[in-house]
């Protein structure tokens, strides 16, 4: 019985032998495979090509900062609030910069505006509408946004609702609201309120557009010739 | 009355005639049958010797082509050498029996013709890599090596100059599609240049930090498609590999 056993494992070991040696054999050679570097076959060509190394060797393109974007100054602020504050601060803080910093703005002054925790250059409110008055009862009302000193007032009624007239033009909160920071961050950078430049014109940034256009069309950004401040 | 037919009859000075006339076309055709035996023998040898010479020729061919001191180029104009010996070999084959007297005698000839026949074939596809290895380098060669401290016009020129002149190139079909890939990515990739010179000029930074950021993306995608178009060349070499191998088998068979 032992050796009937042993008979059958050797007899299964040899087939299977067999069969491996067959099964080795029979594995076509793969068409795309390189051919072997013997006389009947040209090789190490991969050598001689040139294209792949030459692209390879393309280097990551270094850009240079242009002077115009360099900035000549960088003014500092920092943000509060004044009152119960309903907006989303967050995003008036990323709208605000984003304004500050747009190259339609006054960043083409080549300024650049950074925000920090407290303290810096002047100071963005963003105050409930009856508390804008305590910055000063003359110069600030519950309707408008105003600055006074250092202090860049933001209305959060404006912010939130804009003004009847911007809203019955068709204007769009976000240009408002572009508007309102450039204009209010204008006077802290020294400039007057401006007039309407010519009937259909783009007005002024630092025109009262929220009261009264003149004739003129809306505009949130400074006109070319309001780009200067005083403040460097 | 009766015809009678009678054997024609030789004298036996006819006979004699006759007999040294079959005697001397027995030598003759004795002696042709082996001059044309001596001749297929020469043929056979020929063949194989001119097998040995097409191996010799291939073995030193890639010994060059390992030798890293070789400059690519002159490795180009080896292959280009090695596709004109391999056609005087061609041109040769067999040439002095095939112009002999008895070669319609000589069943050798037959495999000559198919042996020639076959080298032609490894020919075509030997010239077949010159030229494609030829206007590879040529692409290669204008691909712009950057210049530092370049104004973003000035790489924008030369991208648009490479550009040019890779389209000029005529490149054989085996290029054809490395050559589409790389037009396709070095145009985005001058384009991104453009559009960086265009913010730059109009000095609207949300247009250049794009700009810069496309610039950027274009080389990377032109870096990825020399790196990911698919390389012919293993498949002309296993091409003429295999043809190289049936035309020694048809000259070294017995």
């Amino acid at each position: 019985m032992k050796q009937k056993r042993s008979l059958l494992l050797v007899a299964g070991g040899l087939i299977s032998l067999v069969v491996s040696i067959f099964a080795v054999s029979s594995v076509p050679l793969n068409a795309t495979d390189a051919p072997s570097c013997d006389a009947t076959s040209i090789c190490n060509l991969e050598s001689v090509l040139t294209l792949k190394a030459a692209v390879s060797a393309v280097p990551k393109p270094s850009i240079a900062t242009p002077d115009w974007m360099k900035p000549v100054a960088t003014f500092t602020y920092s943000v509060e609030t004044r009152g119960e504050i309903t907006a989303n601060l967050a995003e008036f803080k990323q709208q605000a910069n984003e304004t500050l910093n747009d190259q339609r703005g006054w960043a083409a002054l080549g300024v650049r505006f950074s925000e920090v925790s407290s303290g810096g250059d002047f100071t963005l409110v963003l105050a409930e509408a009856s508390w804008v008055p305590s910055f000063s009862p003359s110069v600030c009302s519950t309707t408008y946004s105003c600055r006074v000193g250092r202090y860049v007032i933001i209305n959060q009624d404006r912010w939130l609702g804009a003004t009847p007239s911007w809203n019955n033009a068709s204007g769009s909160l976000r240009d408002y609201r572009h508007m309102v920071i450039n204009h209010e961050t204008g006077h802290w950078l020294g400039h007057d309120h401006a007039t309407c430049p010519g009937p259909g014109q783009k007005a002024a940034v630092m025109q009262q557009q929220s009261i009264d256009l003149q004739g003129c069309a809306f505009n949130a950004w400074p006109l070319p010739s309001e780009l200067w401040t005083n403040q460097l | 009355m009766k015809k009678h037919f009678s054997r024609p009859t030789f004298s036996r000075k006819t006979k004699l005639i006759i007999l040294i006339v079959l005697l001397f076309v027995i030598s003759v055709g004795v002696a042709s049958y082996l001059f044309a035996q001596n001749v297929e023998k020469d043929a056979r040898k020929s063949l194989v010797a001119d097998s040995d010479k097409v191996s010799s020729l291939t073995s030193a061919l890639n010994l060059k082509l390992a030798d890293t001191a070789i400059s690519g180029s002159d490795k180009i104009s080896l292959i280009k050498n090695y596709t004109a010996d391999l056609t005087t070999v061609a041109n040769q084959l067999c040439n002095q029996q095939k112009g002999h007297i008895y070669s319609s005698l000589i069943s050798t000839l037959d495999r000559c013709e198919s042996a020639t026949a076959k080298l032609r074939e490894a020919i075509a596809t030997s010239s077949k890599i010159n030229d494609y290895l030829v206007s590879e380098a040529a692409l290669a060669s204008l691909i712009p090596k950057e210049q530092a401290n370049s104004t973003f016009s000035q790489s924008y020129e030369t991208w648009n100059g490479a550009l040019t002149a890779i389209e000029a190139i005529d490149t054989p079909n085996e290029l054809q599609d490395q050559k589409t890939a790389l037009v396709k990515a070095i145009t985005d990739y001058r384009d991104a240049w453009k559009a960086l010179v265009d913010a730059d000029s109009a000095k609207n930074e949300t247009a250049f930090t794009s700009a810069q950021e496309l610039l950027l993306k274009n080389h990377q995608i032109l870096i990825d498609s020399a790196q990911n178009t698919a390389i012919p060349l293993n498949e002309m070499t296993t091409k003429l590999s295999a043809q190289l191998h049936a035309y020694f088998e048809e000259s070294k068979a017995p």
